[in-house]
């Protein structure tokens, strides 16, 4: 039809870079969730839990999920404006700082340098050359996009922009620090409003990481994977600028009985229940679609993986907002409740949908087919399996642990002392170790699969030069 | 998939034409039910609309 090429060198990349960056974080949060449960695991001050905390963090939300956004929004962004990057170079240059970002961030939270505010732990030298690969990202994306051969707009670009604007304002807004030495800086918000801002950042890096990218994968890969449109353009549009508004309105239900003004609680919990709405928009709008033929989730391997994907996004937007709620917060906030909800939202939406996206994209860009559909099954099974155990054991010593905490005897004093809550763990935070090998298990299935099918590929393209040639 | 040597994505058939501008009911009534519950719940728990407190609310649940 035309002599064009879509050139995809730099999403290959991204996507091998994430899937390295997934299995050292995976792996250091098997042995920090081991250390929970026995002290012998902390080796020396670099390998206890204080530090390796912020490198799984850090290496799973930056490495595996922004390095997975990276690449597969370069990835959607010539897709959907059907012309080359603006500049491609940037975009190979790009790749590399970023992982020597991810190196360097992740050497300086084994030393130790943090400014401790939660998601944006990186010192400000760190910081600067976070902005300066955001505007690099930035510049190329949205050139793409003014400079579009395809006129309509597609509901996947506007999330990718919503997400390219407001990282951008929240990562520096967050990261004013006044450095004092190299690796020391000082918030120039000093007590609440340090703990405000903060918490603004951390609620919008979950909404603007985690959701919005992900939606832009999930409205793209769910049509193409399933040859079903997309039920409702109206419905997509109403929950993307209701979930955009709404979402920089409620960092502050993280702030729930703390000092924070009594109003600003009050608003951060109302907006919060409000974005209840636009992400069952999307949930809603995932099911319509495939209810035109549901035999999709049975003929179509990958369906599976968007439709329980989006509808582990329907069940942490509830329990999200209800956690909001002043009496739940009460009883749950502090607890391993809330380790159980995130990974709920990483391991079974971001996870699951990150997984298909690249499940369809390795054999695109390779010319071939999946290696296996019978391992990404297997791959498929074995994390959701994981993840309810992780997500569930937690959700019942979080209740405990609350409850325990709440309750007194018939003269008013506590029942239960500090310590006792923290051994009723115990036997949780096992189980949770067990269900997050289970976890790392299906991905390992994961990445096989991925390398077998690149390896597939590469032989297929050879096969068929050699033909041409012959 | 049966897609591997398109060039360009057709983005016609991203989208249902004939469902194109619904708005589930039910959704609807969220949506809207949410914003009026969250224009409630702002003026019944802010100070200077109803003299509620989070002080005020603490010390009541103590006297149980």
């Amino acid at each position: 039809m035309n002599d064009y090429q879509y050139d995809y060198q730099t999403v290959k990349g991204f996507i091998v870079s994430c899937l390295f960056w997934g299995v050292v974080g995976l792996l250091i949060g098997l042995l920090i969730s081991a250390q929970m449960w026995n002290a012998d695991f902390n080796f020396g001050e670099y390998w206890s839990f204080g530090r390796l905390r912020t490198v799984h963090t850090n290496v799973l939300a930056y490495g595996l999920g922004i390095g997975a956004e990276f690449g597969i929004f370069y990835y959607l962004v010539i897709r959907l404006t059907k012309r080359p990057l603006v500049f491609p170079k940037l975009a190979r240059f790009h790749l590399w700082l970023f992982n020597v970002g991810i190196l360097l961030g992740a050497w300086s939270l084994f030393m130790g340098y943090t400014q401790n505010v939660e998601y944006a732990e990186f010192e400000w030298p760190l910081d600067i050359a976070v902005v300066i690969l955001w505007v690099i990202f930035a510049i190329n994306v949205m050139g793409t996009i003014f400079k579009r051969k395809e006129n309509e707009m597609y509901i996947s670009l506007w999330y990718i922009i919503a997400t390219i604007v407001t990282v951008a304002i929240l990562y520096i807004v967050t990261n004013l620090f006044i450095p004092s030495t190299l690796t020391k800086s000082y918030h120039v918000f000093a007590g609440v409003n340090s703990a405000n801002v903060a918490w603004w950042y951390g609620h919008n890096a979950v909404g603007f990481l985690f959701t919005t990218p992900i939606l832009a994968m999930f409205y793209y890969f769910l049509p193409k994977s399933t040859g079903l449109p997309i039920y409702s353009h109206r419905l997509s549009i109403i929950s993307f600028w209701a979930l955009i508004f709404a979402y920089l309105w409620t960092g502050a239900h993280h702030l729930v009985y703390t000092p924070l003004p009594d109003w600003i609680q009050t608003l951060g919990i109302a907006f919060t229940l409000f974005l209840i709405a636009p992400s069952w928009g999307s949930v809603v709008n995932g099911y319509f679609t495939v209810e035109a033929d549901w035999s999709v989730m049975k003929n179509k391997y990958l369906t599976k993986f968007f439709i329980v994907g989006v509808t582990f996004y329907g069940l942490q937007t509830i329990q999200g907002p209800s956690q909001g709620i002043r009496v739940i917060s009460s009883l749950i906030h502090y607890t391993d409740w809330v380790p159980g909800h995130v990974h709920m939202g990483t391991m079974g939406w971001v996870t699951m949908v990150i997984c298909g996206s690249i499940y369809y994209i390795i054999p695109h860009i390779y010319k071939t087919e999946i290696y296996s559909e019978k391992i990404a099954n297997i791959h498929f099974w074995i994390v959701l399996i994981g993840q309810l155990m992780f997500s569930i054991t937690m959700w019942i010593t979080g209740v405990q642990q609350g409850a325990m905490w709440k309750m007194t005897n018939p003269d008013g004093s506590l029942k239960y002392t500090f310590i006792e809550t923290v051994l009723a763990n115990y036997p949780y935070w096992q189980m949770r170790t067990f269900a997050g090998i289970i976890f790392v298990v299906g991905m390992l299935f994961f990445l096989y699969n991925i390398y077998m099918t690149i390896q597939k590929g590469k032989k297929e393209a050879a096969a068929k030069l050699a033909t041409a040639n012959a | 998939m049966s897609n591997y040597n398109e060039e360009f994505d057709d983005l016609s058939k991203f989208e249902r034409q004939d469902t194109k501008h619904n708005l589930p009911m039910g959704w609807l009534i969220l949506f809207v039910g949410l914003i009026i519950f969250g224009i409630y719940y702002t003026y019944m728990y802010s100070p200077s609309f109803t003299g509620w407190t989070q002080e005020k609310a603490f010390e009541e649940s103590m006297k149980k």
